[in-house]
């Protein structure tokens, strides 16, 4: 129990860390999309950059719309992650209360496998969307649309079923508690 | 439930109240509360053993099977 609970602390402080910096990354990368000096730095992300050789020489070529509907595609993923994050942080504090096998531990841990079995299907869609966003505007037989499983989507789908399967583990925990509970 | 606790009869007939039955039985108020109103899921054999020292009488006399409800 105790390192359950150290872990729990551990994490927490990870992700609440860890949480504010990919923000921040999320919205300088996209206020900088346009700059060169921004194509150079963020040139081995795979999912913006995968096809720009095709194309433009630089994200400064996109027009501002496209790249405006990039970052919402980009934002869905982001938005999944932190949503997921949040619940998981509020998950961590039940552990350390030590409430291991609750009913709302059990909620918790449903809805956040839930997201990230969503996110880990939406990544492979996200870089196929972004790709044509960002293609779409050139000349017929410019345009692009690709789809790509990377060895980190298919990783991303492991963590997902993983996940699914600790919630089935979660719920049988919770009915062996709650019958415990109940012998006399 | 197809098991019906019978404490709270014998208890009746016994004139003991809960409080007194727990603290001889040594298991706190609100366990014996859970199997006299039948919330229960299981009972432990040291649990009716201590029940049925403390009553004077058989696990039979706290314990019923309802035939109907099984069906």
């Amino acid at each position: 129990m105790k390192s359950i609970k150290t872990y729990a602390r551990f994490l927490e402080i990870c992700i609440t860390i860890i949480m504010p910096i990919a923000a921040l990354s999320f919205v300088l990368r996209w206020l900088l999309a346009s700059s060169k000096l921004a194509y150079q730095f963020y040139q081995s992300h795979t999912g913006l950059f995968c096809s720009l050789y095709l194309a433009p020489k630089s994200l400064s070529e996109v027009p501002p719309l496209s790249l405006f509907f990039s970052a919402v595609v980009d934002a869905v993923s982001y938005i999944l992650l932190f949503w997921a994050g949040i619940l998981f942080i509020k998950l961590l504090r039940r552990y350390q209360r030590g409430e291991l096998f609750s009913a709302y531990t059990l909620m918790l841990f449903k809805k956040i496998s839930r997201i990230v079995f969503l996110w880990s299907l939406y990544t492979p869609i996200e870089h196929t969307l972004i790709t044509l966003i960002t293609t779409l505007h050139n000349p017929v037989g410019q345009r692009e649309l690709s789809f790509a499983l990377s060895s980190n989507d298919i990783l991303h789908i492991f963590i997902a079923g993983f996940f699914l399967i600790m919630t089935s583990l979660m719920h049988e925990g919770y009915q062996l508690k709650h019958e415990h509970d109940l012998t006399v | 439930m197809k098991i019906i606790v019978k404490l709270d009869e014998v208890m009746a007939k016994r004139k003991i109240r809960l409080n007194e039955l727990a603290a001889q039985v040594d298991i706190t108020e609100a366990n014996l509360s859970i199997l006299k109103t039948g919330k229960a899921k299981a009972i432990r054999f040291s649990t009716l053993e201590a029940l049925c020292l403390a009553l004077n009488c058989q696990p039979g006399d706290l314990l019923e099977f309802d035939q109907s409800a099984s069906e």
